[in-house]
C-alpha cells in the first residue's frame, strides 16, 4: 500500500509498511515506552523551499530501537490504487547526498518523488541531514 | 575524358544548441526528442547539476543542467530554454539548454579537432569543432557527458 504525503508545497509517496503508524501530531517528548521522540517538519528536511506547516498537523511515525522518528506533515492519504512506480536512474541515486528518495511515482501524470522513510528515520537519529536543513 | 568516381561521403545530422554564448551540437542519433522547458520535481539530496526529474509520455527523465556540467553559472529559464531527450546506452535524460538552434547535416570531412587549449569539463565533452557561418560549434560526445555527470562533484 502507497501514502501520499503532501507538505506544504510538494507532494510525495512512501511505502506503507515503512510507518508504524500515522495519527495526528502531539507535543509528546517520549513514547509509552520511554523512547525519546524526534519531531521533524518534513517539507523543510527535503527541500529548503518548503516550509514548516501549520494548524492541524499529521505524524508518520517510525519506530528505532532507542528513538521514535516522527515526520511532520499537513496531510496523509491511502491511495486506492498504487501507482507504477519506476526506480530512480542509477547515475542519480548514485549522486544523492543521502539515500532518502528511491523511485518515482506517476500521479496524474506527475512525477512524484517516493520516499524511503525508514533510512530517512534512521539517518535523522544519527544526525544526518541534507545540506540544506 | 573519364568521369572519376563518386567520392563516399559520410554525413550526419546533429542537433544544434546554444548554452550561454557558446553553440554546440550534439548527432541526431542519440536525440530522441525536443521539449519545451518545465519545472522539473526536485529530487532531495540531488546537486544542483541533476535539478530534478520530468515525466515524457511515460518515461521518467532526469534533467541534466548542461550549464552546471560545462562549470558555467545557472540562469534563469525563459521562453527559449529546452530540454533535449538524449538516448545513450541504457540511459535516458533530459538535458537542459538555453536554446536550440537548427538539425544540419555536417559531411565527417569538415570536422576539426578540438582546440588543444581546451580545459576543465569541456576538455572532456567537446569531441570535435566545425564551422557553421563561420561560427565555431563545439561537438559533443554523449558519453563522455553522461560519464561526466556520474563523476562532477
Amino acid at each position: 500500500m502507497i501514502l501520499l504525503i503532501e507538505t506544504v508545497a510538494r507532494r510525495y509517496v512512501c511505502r506503507q509498511h515503512d510507518v508504524d503508524s500515522v495519527g495526528l501530531a502531539t507535543q509528546a517528548e517520549q513514547d509509552e515506552r520511554g523512547r525519546r521522540i524526534m519531531r521533524h517538519h518534513l517539507g523543510p528536511l527535503l527541500d529548503p523551499a518548503d516550509p514548516p506547516a501549520s494548524g492541524r498537523l499529521h505524524a508518520l511515525t517510525i519506530n528505532l530501537r532507542r528513538r521514535v522518528v516522527e515526520l511532520v506533515v499537513p496531510r496523509v492519504d491511502l491511495l486506492a490504487e498504487a501507482p507504477v512506480i519506476v526506480p530512480l536512474a542509477p547515475f542519480l541515486t548514485a549522486r544523492l547526498r543521502l539515500p532518502w528518495a528511491n523511485g518515482v511515482a506517476l500521479l496524474d501524470d506527475q512525477p512524484v518523488i517516493v520516499l524511503d522513510l525508514r533510512r530517512m528515520a534512521a539517518d535523522l537519529a544519527l544526525g544526518l541531514r541534507l545540506a540544506h536543513a | 575524358m573519364q568521369s572519376s568516381p563518386a567520392q563516399p561521403v559520410s554525413t550526419t545530422e546533429y542537433l544544434m544548441f546554444r548554452v550561454a554564448t557558446e553553440r554546440y551540437a550534439l548527432a541526431s542519433t542519440p536525440v530522441r526528442e525536443i521539449m519545451r522547458w518545465r519545472a522539473p520535481t526536485p529530487v532531495p539530496g540531488a546537486p544542483p547539476l541533476l535539478p530534478g526529474v520530468i515525466n515524457q509520455r511515460g518515461q521518467i527523465l532526469a534533467v541534466i543542467d548542461l550549464r552546471l556540467l560545462l562549470g558555467l553559472a545557472a540562469a534563469a529559464p525563459d521562453r527559449a530554454t529546452r530540454l533535449i531527450w538524449l538516448h545513450h546506452g541504457d540511459i535516458d535524460a533530459a538535458l537542459l539548454v538555453d536554446a536550440v538552434d537548427d538539425l544540419i547535416p555536417i559531411d565527417a570531412a569538415h570536422l576539426e579537432p578540438p582546440p588543444a587549449n581546451l580545459t576543465g569539463p569541456a576538455q572532456r565533452v567537446i569531441h570535435a569543432l566545425f564551422r557553421h557561418h563561420d561560427q565555431p560549434v563545439a561537438m559533443l560526445d554523449p558519453a563522455a557527458l553522461f560519464a561526466l555527470v556520474q563523476e562532477a562533484a
